[in-house]
């Protein structure tokens, strides 16, 4: 998978994604240090990137660019495990079967790897619900 | 406003109403009272089970708006105008802070646009009334519009504008920023797109602070300070207000 490591995500991820066999690029090599939450989507869109993130540390709202790009077309896998070593495993265990989820469904645009290492899918028809407000 | 300017604010922005709290200076529960009667409203994206409110960039200045103006005497019953009139006066379609003489004055922004990602980060949308000798004729003159009468408005406007946005936790401005288009308007380390509530979550998982620092390419002292921001973000949206 070509996956674009956010800043939320260790540096160390790089060698690990790497090992996995995965083409990995992290947003400080792309120019996008600090950049814009729309920058870093439009240029994953664009680069045909799977952004890689953590980005769900509170109950709350998703965030409404993150949505708005998802519907059209950008990618997203979150990890959610909690602490450095159980996020690295949530990669190994289940960043293959993820892959092969997105090329199977097109329509998959969202994974979010959770703690106990199961992993839910947000389809872009959800996301869409999500962006009006509806119940996802 | 044209339903576009309108479009492009509300999409600015996803606050939950801890952090927004936290950095008004504000309660939970005054959050809750200054929306039950329409002072401030949760208006990011429309409520959903389960979730708590979100507040869009606009609505977290007006929270923040709220607090000093309370600070400052006003009673909690004319809130809802008075901040109307406020922002009114401080609509983010307006900039741009110049200097004149020396001085910092409000220019109203030529083309009626929403700021660009790049003011925002240069952090000038409240960076108007921080000279001393500005006087209200000035800002009036520079504005086109009245201030709102009464309460102390140049002082108001002075603290929202030097305190802009961490409020009560300004002390950090030099290592933590929040602004409306990274990560939604979470705190993050100044210049980065690395959330401050990332470190915090690895810490409370039990991971040390040198792992974290090791992780990430962080000084500990960084990390160490960017976890007390942490803290102190939690413990005042615990606190009354």
């Amino acid at each position: 998978m070509r996956l674009l490591l956010d800043e939320n995500a260790p540096m160390g991820w790089l060698a690990l994604l790497d090992q996995l066999g995965h083409h990995v690029e992290h947003v400080h090599q792309c120019g996008l240090r600090g950049q814009s939450d729309n920058e870093v989507l439009a240029f994953a869109l664009a680069e045909n990137f799977t952004l890689l993130s953590l980005n769900k540390f509170k109950k709350g709202p998703d965030r409404r660019d993150a949505l708005s790009a998802m519907t059209n077309g950008a990618r997203i896998v979150r990890v959610t495990a909690k602490g450095l070593s159980r996020q690295e495993q949530a990669l190994e265990r289940r960043l293959d079967e993820v892959e092969d989820a997105f090329e199977e469904n097109p329509d998959l645009r969202r994974a979010t790897i959770m703690n106990d290492f199961r992993v839910k899918y947000d389809t872009v028809s959800s996301i869409r619900q999500m962006l009006e407000g509806g119940d996802a | 406003m044209s339903e576009a300017s309108s479009a492009d604010r509300s999409a600015v922005g996803t606050m939950p109403a801890r952090l927004v709290a936290a950095l008004a200076g504000a309660s939970l529960d005054q959050l809750r009272r200054w929306r039950r009667s329409g002072a401030v409203r949760a208006s990011a994206l429309p409520p959903r089970r389960g979730l708590p409110s979100a507040y869009s960039w606009d609505e977290f200045r007006r929270a923040r708006l709220a607090s000093l103006l309370l600070m400052h005497g006003l009673e909690e019953q004319r809130l809802r105008s008075v901040l109307d009139e406020y922002c009114n006066v401080i609509s983010p379609h307006e900039e741009l802070p110049t200097s004149v003489a020396g001085q910092r004055a409000i220019v109203k922004q030529a083309d009626g646009q929403a700021h660009t990602a790049e003011r925002w980060r240069q952090g000038v949308a409240f960076d108007f009334v921080t000279s001393a000798d500005l006087d209200e004729e000035m800002i009036v003159s520079r504005l086109g519009k009245q201030l709102p009468d009464g309460v102390a408005t140049i002082e108001v406007l002075r603290e929202l504008s030097v305190s802009w946005p961490l409020g009560r936790l300004q002390e950090f401005a030099d290592l933590v920023e929040v602004r409306p288009d990274v990560h939604g308007g979470a705190p993050t380390i100044k210049g980065t797109r690395l959330e401050t509530a990332a470190l915090a979550a690895l810490h409370a998982a039990g991971d040390t602070v040198a792992a974290i620092a090791e992780a990430y390419q962080l000084a500990q002292s960084t990390v160490e300070r960017v976890l007390n921001f942490e803290q102190k973000l939690e413990a005042h949206a615990a606190t009354a207000g």
